[in-house]
């Protein structure tokens, strides 16, 4: 399906609709888990879900095709997620709370896990979800955040351990 | 392998991250370390949760949102933040329009001497300009302040009493060494005959070329308080030929006229001196 991509893009770029649709529903569901690991809140995730296809389309003109349209994708859905937390002044504890008063809905562990990934640094939040939301390799998190290897490396290392130290404390 | 070591691969090593031969090293030392293998574990457990962020979930279908999102116009701004954007520039232009244009009647009324009673309207224009602008120069030096100018520091100019800086010039306009009057001459030490030799100086916009040409040595000039006045003869004002005052700080007046260079107080060697240890 994903095959499907760059004439799907090409026909969007020349301002097909119903080809950036067909785009939309093929990578919505990864566009939307990685917003919800980074936002923490499942209604701000779809707000951020849109954001992120209405960027997208205003700025398909940009796309050079230099990298998978995914990649290029995941990279505005950053963006966006920067963007509204910014704009929200989002607290990490804020994501927290929200992703707790939601009981029942979803997978509790992984509302947990969720939880312990907003209280993390940004950049170490940015990375765990792309690497464990998208299972991009390493170099694929060097193109989407326009990192250097040795930066993505280093930082996915140090987020592993402050995760792990933020789950222990948790189960503690 | 040291624990210390171990301990800083054990995550890499839970995400099967680790290069085969340091992952055998691991183990290796795992399979001796019970505090090691616990962190080990937990290591894993941590792995295994955040496993679960991959667990990509169905997103709500918003397409039909999406849909209306996209086809709608972008929001433009009201035609009257554009008016009043471009009002702002305008009067933004208007007001650097007014504050770079020349102050003539600021300038300090200090009394001139009766011989530059008639000075030309273009050549007053001359010095005006010359003390309220900077002119663009290819001398990198001029962006410097004044005080960062080497030439009137140094201790060479303090043992000249003639190029001690004692007050700022009250009329102050800069006059070009000799050697840039365009004859390419260098001027002569002062101790030789030859530094009275004539140097050109034919035309008033001549004279404000030069006026305006070096900022570096304006200011120099400025700095030394040597008073400079280019004018006409007050007993000849339709003459065409136009001369360069200058009075030095101790009283001593020079004048450069017609091309040639005229010392009144009688040295005929001061003002070449004068101007080469300013430049």
């Amino acid at each position: 399906m994903r095959s499907q991509c760059p004439r799907l893009v090409a026909r969007a770029q020349g301002g097909d609709l119903a080809a950036f649709d067909e785009l939309y529903r093929l990578h919505r569901d990864a566009v939307y888990t990685l917003c919800l690991n980074l936002c923490g809140n499942r209604e701000q995730a779809q707000d951020l879900l849109q954001d992120t296809f209405v960027r997208g389309w205003r700025g398909l003109q940009g796309f050079r095709g230099r990298s998978a349209f995914g990649t290029w994708l995941h990279r505005v859905a950053v963006n966006v997620c920067r963007d509204a937390a910014r704009r929200r002044r989002t607290q990490v504890g804020e994501a927290h709370a929200m992703i707790e008063d939601q009981p029942g809905d979803g997978d509790q562990t992984a509302e947990l896990v969720r939880a312990t990934l907003g209280r993390l640094k940004k950049p170490y939040r940015v990375v765990l979800a792309l690497r464990y939301t998208l299972s991009l390799s390493y170099d694929e998190i060097a193109e989407t955040l326009g990192w250097s290897l040795p930066k993505v490396k280093v930082t996915l290392h140090r987020a592993r351990a402050a995760f792990r130290k933020e789950y222990e404390s948790d189960g503690d | 392998m040291r624990c210390r070591e171990v301990t800083e691969k054990l995550s890499a090593y839970a995400a099967g991250d680790l290069p085969s031969d340091e992952q055998q090293t691991v183990e290796a030392h795992l399979r001796g370390c019970r505090q090691c293998r616990r962190d080990a574990e937990a290591a894993a457990r941590s792995e295994e949760a955040l496993a679960m962020l991959g667990a990509v979930e169905a997103a709500p279908d918003l397409s039909a949102d999406l849909s209306r999102r996209l086809e709608a116009p972008l929001r433009r701004r009201p035609r009257w933040a554009s008016v009043a954007a471009t009002a702002v520039i305008l009067l933004a232009f208007l007001g650097s329009l007014w504050l770079i244009r020349p102050r003539d009647v600021a300038r300090p009324t200090a009394p001139r001497p009766a011989v530059v009673a008639n000075i030309p309207p273009e050549v007053e224009a001359a010095n005006a300009i010359a003390e309220t602008m900077t002119p663009p120069s290819q001398c990198p030096e001029d962006d410097q302040e004044p005080e960062a100018q080497p030439t009137l520091d140094g201790p060479g100019i303090r043992q000249r009493p003639v190029a001690v800086a004692a007050h700022p010039a009250p009329l102050q306009t800069a006059v070009d060494s000799p050697t840039s009057w365009g004859t390419g001459e260098e001027p002569a030490p002062p101790s030789t005959p030859e530094a009275t030799e004539p140097t050109e100086l034919r035309r008033a916009d001549e004279v404000r070329s030069l006026l305006l040409r070096d900022a570096v040595r304006r200011r120099a000039l400025a700095k030394s308080g040597i008073v400079f006045l280019v004018g006409t003869p007050a007993e000849e004002p339709q003459a065409k030929a136009y001369y360069v005052e200058i009075t030095l700080p101790d009283g001593t007046q020079s004048v450069v006229e017609h091309g040639s260079v005229q010392d009144v107080a009688g040295e005929g060697a001061l003002v070449p001196a004068v101007l080469q240890q300013v430049e």
